[in-house]
């Protein structure tokens, strides 16, 4: 059983030995409170003597006091073992659980994390791990304990008399195949609901997105008349739901409750045909005000396990996402970066790169420019292993990053990328995470370089200010200069820049400038940028159209030949003398 | 639709909001609901009854059974009575369901319809992925309450009241001692269990959050802690809150697991004392009516009993869920109670399309430093004025008061001589066109994201505007045209095509006062390129108000404002400006030394 719950629940192995304790915990709970009735019988027979004409039962007063108080004790003792298999060590199997996600987390490509929702992926993930919870220290372990219980106790049943057993308990095997015949069906409805669950989610999120739009083109009645409508679909799907859902699950539970009339009539019958004691009689009348409670909880476990099933698939999709193995090499033997016949796409039909090949030498600034959506920031992160090539090769140093760990690959990387991601932490830690080890003057250095010592100052608590949820107290291009000063601080040989100024205005862009010109002596440099003068004076620039290398070749060459670059830089000095009127 | 016509997209004005005032007509359903349940409880007791009655018979004509036909009678009752009672139930959870569902909708309805009557500013302070999760996540979380919960609770109330009328009309003394151990059982839960579950129940829900931020933290930063070779430190710090959590818990628990399992063996525990009272009472009696009589009481206490066993414990679980649901009450509510954007009784019309600033002081966050101090200027009709700055400096605060983002704190903001406050916000809307940065499209086809911006424009000018704004090539783009659906697969707009198909939207609009965001620097030199021609069009013959990230694009305009942290310091138009050899003459130096500055260069 262990082996069969661990896979069945995406469990650890010892989680699997646990779970299946758990399940023997809760068949032993539940045969201690079953046993007692035992005694009753025996108690009700005592006292029926004069009717049945029955063998003296000769169990006293303080008998059935001494074995009430047994039976006390061994109920207590049975809950405490249940009570320690079943919550105490579920706590432990889910904590596990999300130490192993989250180490999971850690190791897949960056590029996970990308085009997610990154609050809504935790609340998922953390979410399913407590319902995990829950499954593993009540539905699973009572469902089958259950079931467990009530088949050896059936099993005595059919020893005292084998007809009134089976009028008992035929409704059992019944009701669970109505309950699990009919899951298909409430399964197909459910995957339909959740569509139109999607659209009105979406639309909702669309709404308060783009209110700004909304509000502005008065748009508001004819824009929410929509999304009411969606709303309402919701509404109407779900109580159709429900009706089919909870017509099901009552129509299980009564005929669970048939179980009473066939009793009866079974055991009036054979009473009336002298097959059947009336002792007997009455302990399966006992029986059966007893045994269909438990069950109907049972019924509700069920449906509760398999939306437990939903949530293991779900976390089964996660851990099964490649992860990005490497090496840590000691050295690498330069920083050069060749792309070699590099192919990626995002998606089946996405190609994003169809085969390209250059070479960004160290000491050496090397620029991509293109069109938008050209590939050029894809290729820049294809060196850093947020994603693994398709085709083709990138290597470093003439080692293939792709058998390099990723995180060993980044320590001699530095990226600055248009989009600064900071944590809700002092200034000075968030510089710091750029070489943990660094001291604080060095931090300050860094900082000094990047030109962040005129805001920082302004700052309440200067270095130790906390900045916000992801730098919310700062401007965009104040937290871009943080952002810089953490690369300048790493040091790396290796520099990614992918539009690291795109977003500032004048002022802060000369002061950026500037520190990234400390920033890139003697490194290989890869530069991504929109604006021509940024990269005229770079060595090499590569043009990237439509996933394929268009022109490569110094700046002036490249001028000279009067292709895309010429007309991309001609365009910009006309758009430089733009001006309003 | 006919549909809308019942649907509440406002709470009615008087009295306390509850979740019930959501369910509009429908709460009648929920107190139904309750009342069938409760019915429902008492009438599963009945099959209890039933079932003794026809053991009584059977008892009774023992040996001679035949005799006793009324057995398989009380057998049907038994039945009849338990398949009653699970109708009844299901039609009572049929009725909550109904009314649950319908205050879900209701709660997204009124708080999505409200959300448009509040100033835009409000919105981006909370974040839309806030918003989202209160309004519908937070009206799910409702539904568990309402729908299962209550009448659940009904139940649970009415019947102990049945039991225990039950239990003490048979014979009162077994009445008494099957009551003793679920007093016991009671008193363990009371006071052990109850008087702590709210203040544990809210400490689980807080270290439940703490290890949720922990990992919202975490996955957040797993980008960049890789990029820093720092995911295994803070994977570390998350490790530690998930141990926390699970140590809190298992102490919790272990707290509570004596209590638990002794009222456990309390409850169940009826027969030790069933037992030996009924061998008690029984003793002196010698067999004959009166001594069949108690024995016939005992089995129904025998019969009976589980029942209190399943009522105590569907008790003891009703309270989970209530402080979820007030919870999501609660902050949908926050956003119900935030103060709208007060629309004047009767609107003024502007008199033209001038835009003045009068002493204007605004800030985001009340307490913090203002974004604009004391700021005042004016744009004539049919001028272009520009402001440009340090950014943080004010420039984007103030465009966006104009369309009433946010109402200012002191001063005025006119249009047309009139204060905005004062127009129907319909009224001004019409007379203002934005682009700014985040320009975002609709999931829908492209013709009408920019019809939006004027429904009754015809086909002809919606491409009239295209081509006036430079767009043409976008639509061409794609094989549908026009009739492209965006957002969908395959169909991706970058930033700056976005951004000129919002500029399409705004030509069509033909608004006489156009607020520009002239930031381009998303677009690649083609994108640019044509943005500013599509400007140029757009502003011809409008008042027009720019946000200047450069300072080449800005020296044609009529008037420069020079804005740094929240205050105007210099104003002019170029020249003037250049000759103050103020701040903007600064500005313009390091503007030409940065415009040569390129990668690679010595810089000195």
């Amino acid at each position: 059983m262990s082996k069969y719950l661990q896979r069945r629940f995406a469990l650890s192995e010892q989680g699997g030995k646990d779970l299946t304790k758990a399940v023997f915990a809760c068949a032993a709970a539940n045969l201690g409170l079953i046993f007692p009735m035992g005694l009753l019988i025996l108690f009700l027979e005592k006292l029926l003597m004069p009717v049945t004409g029955g063998k003296g039962v000769q169990t006293g007063l303080f008998g059935f006091i001494g074995l009430s108080l047994l039976f006390l004790i061994l109920i207590f003792i049975l809950q405490y073992i249940q009570y320690n298999k079943t919550f105490l060590a579920s706590y432990q199997e889910s904590a596990n659980l999300r130490v192993r996600l989250a180490e999971k987390l850690r190791k897949i490509p960056l590029s996970f994390f990308g085009k997610r929702d990154l609050a809504d992926l935790t609340t998922t993930i953390m979410g399913d791990c407590a319902w995990m919870e829950t499954a593993f220290s009540h539905f699973i372990p009572e469902l089958i304990g259950a079931l467990l219980s009530t088949a050896l106790v059936g099993l005595g049943m059919f020893f005292l008399d084998v007809k009134m057993a089976l009028a008992l308990l035929w409704v059992i095997p019944a009701a669970f195949m109505l309950s699990a015949g009919t899951r298909p069906l409430i399964d197909r409805m459910e995957r339909k609901e959740k569509t139109k669950k999607l659209a009105a989610s979406d639309g909702i999120q669309e709404c308060i997105e783009n209110i700004q739009d909304i509000k502005a083109n008065n748009q508001r009645d004819t824009y929410l008349k929509d999304l009411d409508s969606k709303i309402i679909a919701v509404e109407k799907g779900t109580v159709r739901m429900e009706v089919l859902n909870g017509g099901f699950v009552t129509a299980s539970q009564m005929v669970l409750r048939l179980g009473m009339a066939t009793t009866v009539l079974t055991g009036a019958f054979l009473m009336t045909e002298r097959k059947l004691d009336l002792m007997v009689f009455l302990m399966f009348m006992v029986a059966a005000t007893r045994i269909y409670g438990p069950l109907t909880g049972c019924l509700n476990n069920l449906s509760a396990v398999y939306s437990t099933l939903l949530q293991v698939e779900r976390m089964r999709a996660i851990e099964e996402e490649p992860v990005q193995e490497g090496e840590e090499i000691r050295k690498l033997s330069g920083y050069d970066i060749v792309y070699d016949h590099v192919g990626f796409s995002y998606h089946q039909n996405e190609t994003v790169l169809e085969d390209i090949s250059f070479c960004a030498r160290q000491g050496q600034v090397t620029a991509l420019v293109g069109p938008s959506g050209g590939g050029k920031s894809t290729a820049a992160r294809l060196a850093a292993r947020f994603w693994d090539v398709e085709k083709g090769s990138v290597t470093i140093g003439g080692m293939d990053v792709a058998g390099i760990d990723p995180e060993y690959l980044l320590k001699h990387i530095s990226v600055v990328f248009q989009d600064v991601m900071l944590f809700n932490n002092t200034v000075m830690e968030n510089i710091r995470i750029g070489r943990k080890e660094a001291s604080d003057k060095e931090v300050m250095e860094a900082a000094k370089a990047a030109q962040c010592m005129d805001f920082i100052h302004r700052l309440p608590e200067g270095f130790q200010t906390r900045i916000g949820e992801n730098g919310s107290a700062l401007s965009g291009g104040e937290r871009q200069r943080l952002s810089i000063a953490r690369a300048l601080l790493k040091d790396a040989p290796v520099i990614i820049l992918d539009e690291a100024t795109a977003s500032l205005d004048v002022e802060n862009e000369s002061l950026i400038q500037s520190a990234i010109s400390n920033l890139i002596r003697n490194k290989t440099v890869l530069i991504i940028a929109h604006r021509m003068r940024t990269v005229a004076q770079a060595d090499k620039i590569v043009v990237l159209k439509d996933g394929k290398v268009a022109e490569e070749g110094s700046p002036e060459v490249l001028y000279k030949k009067g292709g895309i670059y010429r007309h991309m830089t001609d365009l910009q000095n006309q758009s430089q003398n733009w001006s309003i009127r | 639709m006919e549909e809308n016509k019942n649907l509440m997209t406002e709470l009615p004005v008087t009295g306390k909001v509850t979740l019930l005032t959501f369910a509009g007509s429908y709460k009648y359903l929920t107190w139904l609901g309750c009342l069938l349940s409760g019915i429902s409880a008492v009438i599963g007791l009945f099959p209890y009854v039933f079932m003794w009655k026809a053991v009584k018979a059977a008892v009774t004509a023992w040996p001679d059974v035949r005799t006793a036909g009324e057995m398989i009678t009380y057998g049907w009752y038994a039945v009849g009575a338990a398949l009653g009672s699970m109708l009844i139930y299901f039609g009572a959870l049929l009725c909550t369901h109904l009314s649950a569902f319908r205050t879900a909708r209701n709660m997204k309805t009124v708080a999505l319809h409200y959300l448009t009557k509040l100033p835009v500013g409000y919105v981006r302070r909370m974040g839309s992925g806030k918003l989202r999760r209160i309004i519908d996540d937070g009206a799910g979380q409702t539904e568990t309450y309402l729908a299962h919960q209550l009448p659940d609770l009904a139940g649970a109330m009415v019947t102990p009241v049945a039991v225990l009328f039950l239990l003490l009309f048979f014979d009162w003394r077994f009445g008494l001692i099957s009551l003793l151990p679920m007093a016991v059982g009671l008193f363990v839960l009371t006071r052990v269990l109850m008087g702590d579950m709210e203040n544990s129940m809210a400490q689980y829900q807080n270290a439940l959050e703490d290890m949720n931020n922990e990992a919202v933290e975490y996955v957040r930063g797993i980008p960049v802690v890789k990029t820093f070779q720092q995911s295994i430190f803070s994977f570390k710090n998350f490790h530690e809150s998930i141990l926390r959590y699970k140590n809190w818990a298992v102490n919790y628990t272990v707290s509570l697991r004596i209590p638990m399992c002794a009222y456990t063996v309390s409850i169940n525990g009826i027969f030790a004392f069933l037992i030996p009272a009924g061998l008690i009472l029984t003793a002196d009696l010698s067999y004959g009516i009166s001594y069949l009589k108690v024995v016939l009481d005992i089995l129904f206490y025998v019969l009976f009993t589980p029942v209190c066993v399943t009522m105590m414990d569907k008790i003891m679980w009703t309270s989970e869920n209530t402080l979820k649901a007030k919870d999501a009450l609660n902050r949908v509510m926050l956003i119900i109670e935030e103060p709208p954007l007060k629309e004047p009784e009767f609107g003024s019309i502007p008199k033209d399309s001038s835009v003045e600033f009068k002493n204007v002081t605004f800030s985001y966050e009340k307490g913090k430093e203002a974004a604009l101090k004391n700021v005042s200027f004016k744009i004539p009709q049919g001028a272009t004025v520009a402001i440009v700055g340090p950014s943080g400096g004010g420039k984007t605060t103030a465009a966006s008061l104009i369309p009433r983002f946010y109402d200012v704190d002191s001063g005025s903001i006119c249009v047309g001589g009139v204060d905005i406050r004062e127009m129907n916000t319909e009224k001004l809307m019409e007379k203002i066109s934005f682009v700014f940065q985040d320009s975002h499209l609709f999931k829908d086809t492209i013709l009408n994201n920019i019809r939006a911006a004027r429904p009754e424009a015809t086909r002809a000018e919606v491409e009239q505007a295209v081509k006036a704004a430079c767009c043409q090539d976008i639509i061409d783009k794609f094989p549908g045209g026009y009739e492209t659906v965006v957002g969908t697969k395959g169909v991706y707009l970058s930033g700056g095509e976005c951004q000129r198909i919002a500029i399409a939207r705004a030509v069509l609009k033909n608004a006489p006062i156009v607020l520009l965001d002239e930031a381009t620097a998303f677009a690649d030199p083609d994108n640019e390129y044509q943005i500013q021609k599509a400007f140029e069009t757009l502003v011809k013959g409008k008042t027009v108000l720019m946000i200047a990230h450069r300072l080449s694009t800005v020296r044609g305009a009529d008037k420069i404002l020079v804005m740094n942290q929240g205050r105007i310091e210099e104003e002019g138009n170029h020249e003037e400006l250049i000759q103050k050899q103020g701040l903007y003459a600064a500005m313009w130096k390091d503007y030409q030394t940065s415009v040569s500055w390129k990668v690679g260069e010595k810089h000195e």
